[in-house]
């Protein structure tokens, strides 16, 4: 189970959203659940959260592709994505997540040792990657190749920006109408 | 445990959208912990600030991450061992899930989430494409706390 069973925000996120694996409930890790191509789902908006880098480079601009055919005319799409930037600065960005991360405690956050332990293992990427081999500035798109990627998949940006203390890339795309 | 939580779940009132989410969390996370905490490694804690106050909890927290993320420490290398079983669990979904809802209680991160909501449109189906829990736990606590 999780803390969302049951809970009043998954009837308002089941009308709202949907996740590629059918239901907020069952939405798995990136490394567990790649993302399947994608349906026509006429869809008026729709969000990728540092899911992007995840994907083979192959796979990239037809996945652009894709979320550009599964959105209406005038969609919007959220593109937010570690940028290559970032990935000079990874004791940068953890000491960003410890922030937050103590910011949680002093604000009452009633999770225990073992949670905070296990976000910081899984946010430094050992639970999930073997980080001293992986080579996260090849896997991170520059802030000028992601825009690059999107306007080339058919996307207008609306909007460019940064996120998460400025490691992420964050671009507002719509599909042209 | 299994008992307690349907318990819990059958006098949690069925919370509605504008219910107190925190008090939510704190009842759950009081439910599963209990468990959780019979298996981690809580005598290495011994040297870690108290955490009874505000400031104390973050001072404790902070001093665990520094711990887990030097995988030297004895803290870090028995981190290391210990998720090497944990990750083999079932419900260790459950634990990543719960675990990223303490970026729900980040006034900093709560901010991206608004940004990254405010920039979808207010009405219509949203696709969230493979976001995960990290994006989905504090959104959904964006939009249930917003949406009552």
């Amino acid at each position: 189970m999780t803390l969302f069973d049951n809970r009043g925000a998954m009837p308002i996120a089941q009308s709202r959203l949907t996740t590629t694996t059918g239901s907020p409930h069952e939405t798995v890790p990136f490394f567990l659940n790649p993302v399947r191509p994608l349906p026509a789902y006429n869809a008026d908006g729709a969000v990728m959260n540092h899911v992007f880098y995840t994907l083979s480079k192959t796979t990239r601009m037809p996945t652009l592709r894709g979320l550009l055919s599964s959105l209406k005319p005038g969609g919007t799409l959220v593109l937010n994505e570690p940028n290559r930037e970032s990935a000079a600065l990874p004791g940068k960005f953890r000491e960003w997540l410890t922030d937050r991360m103590v910011e949680a405690a002093e604000n009452g956050s009633p999770h225990n040792e073992f949670d905070f332990a296990f976000l910081a293992a899984m946010s430094s990427g050992r639970l999930t990657r073997d980080a001293r081999s992986t080579d996260l500035a090849a896997r991170y798109p520059s802030r000028a190749e992601l825009e690059l990627m999107a306007r080339e998949a058919g996307f207008e940006v609306v909007e460019r920006g940064s996120t998460y203390g400025g490691f992420s890339t964050f671009l507002v795309l719509r599909k042209p109408k | 445990m299994i008992l307690k939580i349907l318990l819990l779940l059958a006098t949690a009132a069925l919370p509605t959208a504008a219910m107190d989410c925190r008090l939510f969390f704190q009842q759950m996370a009081a439910a599963i912990s209990a468990d959780v905490r019979l298996s981690w490694p809580s005598t290495l804690l011994k040297e870690a600030p108290p955490g009874a106050s505000a400031e104390g909890a973050g001072k404790r927290v902070r001093w665990i991450l520094d711990q887990v993320y030097d995988e030297t420490s004895p803290l870090g290398r028995e981190v290391d061992a210990y998720f090497a079983r944990v990750v083999t669990r079932e419900n260790w979904i459950e634990d990543y899930f719960r675990s990223y809802e303490i970026f729900a209680f980040s006034p900093e991160y709560q901010n991206v989430m608004k940004k990254i909501e405010s920039a979808l449109p207010a009405q219509g189906r949203i696709l969230d494409v493979g976001s995960g829990p990290g994006t989905l736990s504090a959104f959904l606590a964006h939009i249930s706390r917003t949406a009552g």
